[in-house]
């Protein structure tokens, strides 16, 4: 009877002596830690990257928890990471850490706003055209009231209907300003109700989206120069109808004979010189017939190298050295009976009359018609097939030549009959538009958050179109080594930004203004030559400022607002969204399609087997085999009366 | 088959009933006449209900529209109208309907149990059997019973009597109760007198009396009633608007305001001016003032020692009286004759807006050659048709042989309307000429009709004329009818000159007035060549003539424009010498001629070259028309207090001078008042503490002015392209350029 016991006691002591080694064992080996190298395949690492930190960061917190259970995701951008999603519609500022492939996410709504474009600045005596593009979505059929806002008041305002199986609608809106300085502009797109409310205004309910802008209202003149090779009626005309608008600043020149002219201002002498009026932004050539050879390269010199616009206008069925710079090189006229109308296709208002036309047998390539005169005097020129390109324009490197062959308009001046005063200066006023500024500042973005970033680009037009440029070189000059590009510049730009002491009411006077705080910008060279691109940081203080740069002591500025209430903020670019994640081996979704996303990403994802550290004591389960073994070896022990 | 048809029936067996069937007979009709009286209660019930909906309809109508004195009378009758058809569509709607009114009953009353109904199914079979219009008995007939109705005359005669016996118990008032008829006719009756009545004077002085009580010290205005009396030659009949903020009226007419004002004083403010007015009679207010021309009347209320009220706007819009058209619609053309004695059908049309007072057809034969002209006057005798006050028309055979018209000889003839307002200037027809046809050609080519341009054949010859022929007639003439004519004649003066400077090589001027520029020539290239006349450099006598001509008709101009006719004669009988002088041989009848765009460019900036010198002319810079700057200066104004985070009653006395000046801006305008209008709502909705209804009349004047402004600024301008975009337009043109193997340029 005692041989059981004493046999019992041995199994009962030698099974604490396992369960005890088992827990040392555990111990040291959480204490060494070993670490085993072997190929594995390890959780894909995706970065989620909000487009606008403000508006997109609610979209991006869903899509982090719809990927969080089968992904390590990292949510900023991220050089490593297998692949990124991109949350917004908009593209990024750059692609500067977004990994291939990449991802868009959008959100879903009625109505959103594709496009808008504006300008950055406006004259003080002409509205500013704001052109929205408006995207619906699939079955959504209501009508839609599109606002423009300044400053919080309704200045304009449209009621949109889409047309069946229209999903785009494109509209007009216009500001007209009423004082200097900068204008917060905002286009809203909100629901319209069936009835328009009183006063013609829509009543309307909650917004479905909103894009802002900031507008600089200047009453700053365009400069142009009306030189005439010979004294012309209809340069004369022309000119006269320039100096009574308010938006132009005009000097002219007119050669009456050799080494006599007529002038005011002060125009160059002669235009054959190289640099000749530079300083203007538009060069009107009246009788450009007898223009000389030289005279012409000048003019190729300053549409390349000034990127300026020039306007000839011919007054006779007559060839000349002018056609070196058309391209053209066989020409068409007739005569008209009391004279043709010549309409605008892209303007309703504006209409001229001409009895005698002159236009190119073949427009040159990359021309574009810009008004058309029929073989009658009837009204329907645009339409009619013996429609005339009596105005038309091309490139000629950045600047533009626009050229008119109604030859006569300046017979038809009463404005019962055509809109000869109107149509000049607004011809000239755009085309001043599109001259290339000295020094331009461009932000992404003009209005931000407090803390916002956004990029901002600075031109310097003497940089960037001053070299001797071939025909056809443009493109191997933009991939000129960065050290070439920087010393062509031969600038020192500077740059700040100088942030508002306290909001204004009337914000005509905030560029003159003394700064609270001036922060400098840094820019560096980017792309083509004469272009800086850097970010600007809104500050959490303070509701506006002014990006200032300087070059060569040249100063230059443009506002910068500082929305604290920002709100969500919808341009809707989804086509260049998907054709630019598609072209990085992704692709564009929906929210709605969120569900998705996880499954998507993992068949697209190729995640290849590799060497990696694996590190077994690191698990906490571990803790549950120790903890057992102690438990039971104390339980054997108390059951023995040894505790 | 209705109720009385049955009755019918039953009567046609009365003559062989016995004493039961009398009975039953007596049951039948008081069935019939329960339910007769039934349907007639319900269909009054809803001709009632019908009648108050109609008149509250027909109430409300009034409301909309025009303001106008009588409102009380127009909603009253609109009200009666309404109900009339309403109740009338309501009787008649049960009347036609097919309602059994034995179910109505039995759902009513339910003691009945089913007996009217039984009753009522009886009496129909029998009705339908004793007209044999009744279809085949398809149903067993038990034995006993009735072949006719499927029942025994007894047991028929026992439910005609139970059902007259159940009904004898019911009283239609308590199957049909009229309280909630008459409960809405009650309110539609409120509703009527209370809009009708909300116009009449013992409301508003109750109204009135109320507010003084509630706030006695502020100033208000509690009505306005416009009294438009229209010119007295118009012979229309005087109208008044009440509380209206915008008048229509012909020019002319007189307007009188009463003005009914918790005030002490009034101010009025119009585009002559302000002035304060006293009232006439406890809190009354006249103020009169004829309608000349457009313009607006503010009214603002003071208070001594009290508040001055908010302003009521009126914008007021003159209608002018049209002048008179009237056209030749036959011939309609010039006409060339090869007889002297032709005859000329001439018809005439002539319409006035308000009335023709004649219609006459005058003629001028022009004879003779050179500036040596006679000129004839005279009248044609018209058969006139008078359709209506404002549309006449005229026929007149016209023989010419009167005349003795010989070759090379015309006849201009216009048709002369005026309209019955006092003192108006006489309208003319278009011109046609009766040409003689000269021996080998056309002798009058200067009187060619070109068809777009003006018709009338001018010379100076003419213009001295008719000089002459106003200083005979100034003695009859007002003052402003002098001055019209006067005006006229400078016109014609100066299209003479302009043709003679033109002929000259004078410049033409590029000023773009009112009236066109083809006709306004260059003073400068005229003042040159006369320091050239002055010097004796201009050696062609001919052309010293025609410029001394030409500054005879410049001062002959400035005179007639002056009404400085016995003047203006001598320099323009200065002028014909001169021309006489220079083309002793042409006759000069001169008018506006297309031909002469043929511009002779070699005569342009002729001389010598050695003599040429450069020249600097100052620079022009165009100012901004003041009334836009003004008008973007208002629209700023607003803007900036709508959309400021908030507003008080400070803002409202800037909104208030805000409307002032933009009504200072441009008073004849409509949406320029429409806007004034509103932002003067919007000062009054401040001045009241009501921000919201302020913030939302100022957006909307934001809007009205901004669409305004844009109507007066150039065309808007669209975004400058990138520069990104213009590289690559330049670069692809260039490659299409070269591609094509077109001509390269310079370099």
């Amino acid at each position: 009877m005692a041989a059981v016991p004493a046999e019992a006691s041995r199994r009962d002591r030698t099974i604490r002596l396992v369960l005890r080694l088992i827990a040392v064992a555990i111990a040291v080996a959480a204490v060494i830690d070993p670490v085993i190298t072997s190929p594995r395949r390890a959780k894909p690492l995706i970065a989620v990257v909000p487009v606008d930190r403000v508006s997109d960061s609610a979209l991006a917190a869903r899509v982090v928890a719809a990927l969080a259970d089968d992904y390590t995701v990292f949510p900023a951008r991220l050089g490593i990471a297998d692949a990124t999603v991109l949350v917004g519609v908009g593209l990024p500022a750059s692609d500067d850490g977004v990994t291939r492939p990449t991802v868009a996410v959008y959100a879903e709504a009625a109505v959103r706003i594709e496009h808008v474009s504006a300008p950055l600045r406006s004259s003080l005596h002409a509205p500013a055209q704001v052109r929205t593009t408006l995207l619906r979505a699939a079955g959504f059929n209501s009508p839609v009231a599109v606002q423009l806002l300044a400053n919080g008041v309704i200045v304009d305002q449209q009621r949109v209907v889409f047309p069946d199986g229209a999903s785009r609608h494109q509209l007009s809106l216009s500001f007209v300003p009423s004082a200097p300085g900068a204008v917060a502009l905002r286009v809203r797109v909100q629901v319209a109700s069936a009835n328009p409310g009183a006063g013609g205004q829509a009543s309307t309910t909650d917004a479905l989206a909103h894009v802002d802008h900031l507008l600089e209202v200047h009453d700053q003149r365009r400069r142009v120069l009306v030189f005439d090779a010979r004294p012309s009626f209809m340069s004369t005309f022309v000119r006269r109808a320039l100096e009574r608008d308010t938006r132009l600043l005009v000097e002219s020149r007119v050669i009456t004979s050799r080494d006599v002219s007529t002038s005011t201002g002060t125009p160059p002498e002669r235009l054959s010189n190289r640099a000749a009026g530079h300083e203007y932004d538009v060069l009107v050539i009246g009788a450009p017939q007898v223009l000389t050879s030289a005279e012409v390269a000048a003019l190729e010199t300053f549409l390349r190298e000034r990127g300026g616009s020039v306007l000839l206008l011919l007054d006779a069925a007559e060839r000349g050295a002018y056609e070196q710079l058309l391209g053209v090189t066989s020409w068409r006229s007739r005569r008209v009976d009391r004279g043709a109308i010549v309409r605008w296709p892209s303007h309703d208002q504006l209409t001229l009359r001409a009895a005698e036309h002159y236009w190119p047998s073949t427009l040159r390539p990359g021309a574009r018609v810009v008004a058309l005169g029929a073989a009658t005097h009837g009204d329907s020129a645009v339409a009619r097939d013996d429609a005339a390109p009596l105005l038309w324009r091309a490139s000629v490197g950045v600047g533009e030549v626009l050229v008119s062959g109604a030859l006569d308009a300046w017979r038809y001046r009463d404005s019962e009959l055509s809109g000869f005063d109107r149509v000049w200066p607004q011809l000239v006023f755009e085309a001043a538009g599109r001259a290339v500024p000295e020094i331009s500042i461009t932000l992404d973005r003009s209005v931000l958050a407090p803390g916002e970033q956004t990029g901002i680009t600075v031109v310097v037009r003497d940089a960037a179109l001053g070299q001797r440029v071939q025909r056809g070189a443009a493109f191997a000059r933009a991939n000129a080594p960065i050290a070439a590009r920087l010393s062509a510049a031969e600038a020192t730009v500077l740059a700040a930004l100088e942030v508002a002491r306290h909001a204004e009411r009337d914000s005509s006077d905030s560029a003159e203004s003394e700064p609270s705080e001036v922060v400098p910008l840094r820019l560096l060279p980017s792309g083509p030559a004469g272009v800086l691109r850097g970010v600007v940081r809104a500050p959490f203080s303070g509701s506006s400022a002014r990006v200032v740069v300087s070059v060569n002591n040249r100063r230059v500025s443009v506002p910068l607002a500082i929305d604290a209430g920002r709100g969500i903020e919808s341009t809707d670019n989804r086509e260049l969204l998907s054709a630019w994640t598609t072209s990085r081996g992704g692709w564009a979704m929906s929210e709605r399609e969120l569900s998705t996303l996880a499954s998507r990403l993992s068949a697209s994802l190729e995640i290849a087997a590799r060497p990696a550290p694996w590190r077994p004591m690191r698990s906490l389960w571990w803790m549950l085999p120790f903890a057992l073994a102690l438990s039971a070896e104390w339980w054997l022990r108390r059951r023995g009366g040894l505790a | 088959m209705n109720d009385q048809s049955i009755a019918g029936t039953h009567d046609q067996g009365d003559g062989a009933m016995t004493t039961r069937s009398r009975t039953t007979s007596q049951d039948v009709r008081a069935v019939i006449s329960f339910l007769q009286r039934i349907s007639t209660r319900r269909a009054t019930l809803t001709g009632a209900y019908g009648a108050a909906v109609g008149a509250t309809v027909g109430v409300l109508l009034s409301l909309v529209g025009e303001t106008a004195v009588g409102l009380a009378l127009r909603s009253l009758s609109l009200a009666l109208a309404g109900a009339a058809v309403g109740a009338a569509v309501g009787y008649i709607y049960i009347k036609v309907s097919a309602t059994s009114w034995a179910h109505f009953v039995e759902q009513r009353a339910p003691e009945c149990a089913n007996v009217v109904v039984t009753a009522h199914e009886i009496m129909l079979r029998e009705a339908r059997l004793a007209r044999g219009a009744s279809a085949p008995e398809t149903t067993q007939v038990s034995e006993g019973a009735s072949p006719r109705s499927g029942a025994s005359p007894r047991v028929a005669a026992l439910v005609y009597q139970e059902a007259a016996r159940v009904l004898g118990t019911l009283q239609p008032a308590g199957l049909l109760p009229s309280r909630a008829a008459f409960a809405a006719v009650a309110v539609s009756a409120a509703i009527v007198a209370l809009v009708v009545a909300r116009d009449t004077t013992p409301v508003r002085t109750v109204l009135q009396s109320a507010r003084t009580v509630v706030s006695p010290n502020v100033a208000r205005i509690d009505g306005v009633r416009i009294m438009i009396a229209p010119p007295a030659y118009t012979r229309l009949p005087a109208r008044q608007l009440q509380d209206s903020s915008r008048v229509d009226v012909l020019a002319g007419s007189e307007l009188t305001l009463q003005v009914q004002a918790h005030a002490d004083s009034l101010l009025v403010q119009t585009v002559a001016g302000s002035e304060r007015i006293a009232s006439s009679a406890r809190n009354q207010f006249v103020v009169r003032l004829p309608a000349r021309e457009d313009g607006f009347i503010v009214l603002q209320p003071l208070m001594n020692g009290g508040t001055d009220g908010a302003r009521r706007l009126i914008g007021i819009t003159v209608v002018p009286d049209a002048p008179p058209r009237v056209r030749i619609t036959q011939p309609a053309r010039d006409t060339r004759l090869s007889d002297a004695g032709a005859t000329l059908a001439v018809s005439v049309a002539a319409d006035d807006d308000i009335g023709l007072a004649s219609l006459r057809l005058r003629y001028t034969k022009v004879s003779g050659s050179g500036e040596r002209f006679s000129f004839d006057d005279g009248e044609v005798p018209l058969d006139l048709t008078r359709a209506s006050p404002t549309e006449w028309t005229a026929r007149a055979q016209w023989s010419l042989a009167p005349l003795a018209l010989e070759p090379g000889d015309l006849v201009v003839y216009r048709a002369v309307a005026v309209d019955t307002r006092p003192g108006a200037p006489a309208q003319e027809s278009d011109a046609l000429i009766a040409e003689m046809v000269a021996v080998g050609g056309d002798a009058a080519a200067g009187f060619d009709i070109d068809p777009e341009f003006e018709r009338y054949a001018v010379s100076q010859a003419m213009v001295v004329l008719k000089t002459e022929r106003l200083i005979a007639a100034m003695g009859g003439m007002s003052r402003d009818s002098i001055s019209a004519a006067s005006q006229e004649l400078a016109v014609e003066q100066r299209k003479v000159r302009a043709e003679f400077v033109f002929m000259m090589g004078g410049e033409l001027a590029d000023e773009h007035g009112h009236d066109g520029s083809l006709d306004d020539l260059g003073e400068e290239a005229e003042a040159e060549a006369e320091d050239d006349i002055l010097a004796g450099r201009l050696e062609n006598q001919g052309r010293v003539a025609l410029m001394r001509a030409v500054r005879a008709m410049s001062r002959a101009t400035s005179a007639l424009n002056a009404v400085e006719v016995a003047s203006a004669l001598t320099s323009e009988k200065a002028a014909l010498a001169q021309i006489e002088l220079a083309f002793s041989r042409s006759r000069i009848l001169l008018r506006a001629l297309s031909v002469r765009e043929a511009l002779d460019l070699s005569r342009r900036l002729s001389g010598d070259l050695t003599d040429a010198r450069s020249d600097r002319r100052a620079q022009v810079s165009a100012e901004p028309d003041p009334r836009v700057i003004a008008l973007q200066r208002e629209l700023s104004r607003i803007a900036g207090i709508a959309g400021a985070p908030r507003m008080d009653a400070a803002d409202a006395s800037e909104l208030a001078a805000i409307a002032d000046e933009l009504l200072q801006q441009s008073p004849m305008s409509d949406s320029l008042q429409a806007v004034a209008s509103t932002v003067s709502n919007a000062a009054g909705a401040a001045a009241n503490g009501q921000f919201t209804d302020a913030r939302t009349s100022l957006e909307r004047a934001a809007l009205s002015l901004a669409q305004l402004l844009q109507r007066e600024l150039p065309v808007a301008s669209q975004a400058a392209p990138r520069l990104e975009q213009q590289q690559l337009d330049g670069v692809l043109t260039d490659a299409l350029r070269a591609a094509v193997g077109g001509p390269r340029g310079s370099r």
